[in-house]
């Protein structure tokens, strides 16, 4: 009898995880609930579909419905899994209990709400699903002024896209610069810059205390910290919280992030189940601290090694260093592992060399800027984290450095890498070997 | 590990993360030229005084202490080994 393997949740996470089971036993029944219409699409794409870079929401997803079907995954579009009974090892569906021989849990992410009065009223957008964000685009056709809350990553996306699209645009964020929980003031300047420039509003160090309501229970402003401002949309990019309810009220263990525990396997705190995605929290490569609400492609990724692991293979996933990178205003920002700020944070005891590159030969055209900041560990010299923000080359670097990361590669290493020189695509001097050579120079 | 200790263990994680990220916002943006809020009620006891005790620990007992936290940290996990040179 074919093992039957039950997948809850459509996106990164539930269809890697599907696909790569399929791929390790083809006899295998592979079923995927969903409680949304759509699965397998990118979330990701949605800002650039606001902000008119991207022309349709079409372009997002990744598979049709058919080519699904055909690959013998059967997805189960707006069907919500009740609850879970890992004893009996059966999923409630709609009041029927549908028995499984694996179960890979990739119920992912929720918004933080704001806890604030009027978090009730129409006008509130939190970005996240395709066929909600369809029908919030045509409302931004009618909107003129906006805000959005907190400088998060998605945060900075929205604004940017919001800007691109011509509605005034508000940034209410409490802290004192964009995206502080990753990144420093110094490279974050340039973009709050840019922003300044595409006319968006800053508000920071700016607690959000009310939403406002008119009379027909829509958004008509927001009262903060610093006063109100009138606006007929809020979007809301606060924090990641994990979608943990099904898992924990089945027993599933969860950590001190909030996510379901896992081993490498992705392998949860029960027998025949597995767990990826936004809903986990996986050990930080260079801390050892479990950390959760990461990128797509980590959720890919965590997915693929439960499918296979459910279906009886064996792949083992790694300690994350979290490579990051966006567009955000008119810059690319990107880093990896420690900023300034978080290792100052967590008292993590480092070294740190700065560096203003060029991305192509200076006498080339449109050569852009590329600043790169590295922070190392004393003694040893490893690196531990890095950031960048330039006109282009950012993401290449950034992965770059997470390997740099991770296979313990020094200052020393850097100061003395060897690069690539050629005027169209890159400048003599290496930005990261200049960083480099930047905080030897201080030792 | 009961689930009552987890969500303290949470909370308490969630709680001292976020203050002393607080702490090192407002120390980095003070370098930069930048202002930061000032803490109010409750905060001002983590991050004018637990802040602080925090950081007269030395560094490998609070990593011990955050590495006790339960959480998948303490499940399996094998770092490949790394080779050292070039392949060939």
């Amino acid at each position: 009898m074919a093992k039957r393997i039950v997948v809850v949740g459509g996106g990164a996470a539930g269809i890697g995880a599907a696909g790569a089971a399929k791929g390790t036993d083809p006899t295998a029944e592979v079923i995927v609930y969903t409680e949304y219409q759509d699965a397998a699409y990118s979330p990701c794409g949605i800002p650039y579909v606001h902000g008119k870079e991207i022309p349709d929401f079409e372009r997002l997803f990744l598979g049709t419905k058919q080519q699904y079907a055909d690959q013998g995954i059967d997805i189960r579009y707006d069907t919500r899994v009740d609850s879970c009974d890992l004893t009996g090892k059966t999923v409630s569906v709609g009041g029927q209990q549908v028995p499984f021989d694996a179960l890979v849990i990739g119920s992912g992410w929720d918004y933080g709400k704001p806890d604030v009065p009027g978090n009730e009223l129409s006008g509130i957008y939190y970005m996240k699903n395709i066929r909600e964000a369809m029908e919030w685009d045509k409302v931004l056709d009618t909107v003129t002024s906006a805000v959005v809350l907190e400088a998060g990553p998605l945060g900075l996306e929205m604004v940017t896209a919001l800007a691109h699209r011509g509605i005034e645009t508000h940034l209410v964020d409490p802290t004192p610069w964009a995206l502080s929980m990753a990144t420093d003031p110094d490279i974050a300047k340039p973009v709050e810059d840019s922003w300044v420039e595409m006319g968006v509003k800053l508000h920071f160090n700016t607690k959000l205390e009310e939403i406002l309501g008119d009379a027909d229970g829509a958004v008509r402003g927001v009262r903060t910290s610093d006063g109100e401002i009138g606006c007929q949309l809020l979007v809301v990019a606060t924090h990641k919280v994990p979608n943990t309810a099904l898992g924990q009220a089945a027993g599933l263990k969860v950590g001190t992030a909030g996510g379901f525990i896992v081993d490498e396997t992705m392998q949860t705190s029960a027998k025949y189940v597995w767990a990826a995605g936004d809903c986990i929290e996986v050990p930080h490569g260079v801390s050892n601290v479990p950390v959760q609400g990461l990128s797509g492609s980590h959720a890919y990724s965590q997915g693929k090694v439960a499918g296979v692991n459910a279906a009886g293979g064996s792949r083992a996933y790694q300690p994350v260093y979290v490579p990051w990178g966006m567009v955000a205003g008119k810059w690319m920002i990107g880093g990896v592992s420690f900023s300034e700020t978080l290792a100052t944070a967590l008292g993590v005891p480092f070294v740190m060399g700065v560096a203003q590159g060029i991305s192509r030969a200076r006498y080339y055209p449109d050569m852009k800027p590329v600043k790169v900041k590295l922070l190392a560990e004393p003694g040893t010299l490893k690196l531990i984290g890095a950031q960048l923000v330039g006109g282009e080359g950012i993401k290449e670097r950034a992965d770059f450095l997470a390997m740099a990361v991770r296979t313990g590669i020094t200052l020393r290493d850097l100061a003395t890498m060897e690069n690539v020189y050629s005027p169209p695509i890159g400048a003599l001097n290496e930005p990261i070997a200049l960083a480099a050579q930047n905080a030897l120079t201080k030792l | 590990m009961s689930g009552q200790r987890q969500s303290f263990t949470r909370w308490l994680r969630s709680t001292s993360e976020h203050h002393l990220l607080v702490v090192a916002q407002a120390k980095v943006a003070r370098a930069n030229g930048l202002t930061a809020p000032t803490p109010k009620g409750a905060d001002i006891f983590w991050q004018k005084v637990y802040a602080p005790a925090f950081y007269l620990l030395p560094y490998p007992l609070r990593a011990k202490v955050a590495n006790a936290l339960p959480g998948s940290h303490q499940q399996t996990w094998h770092t490949p080994a790394q080779a050292k040179g070039p392949a060939v």
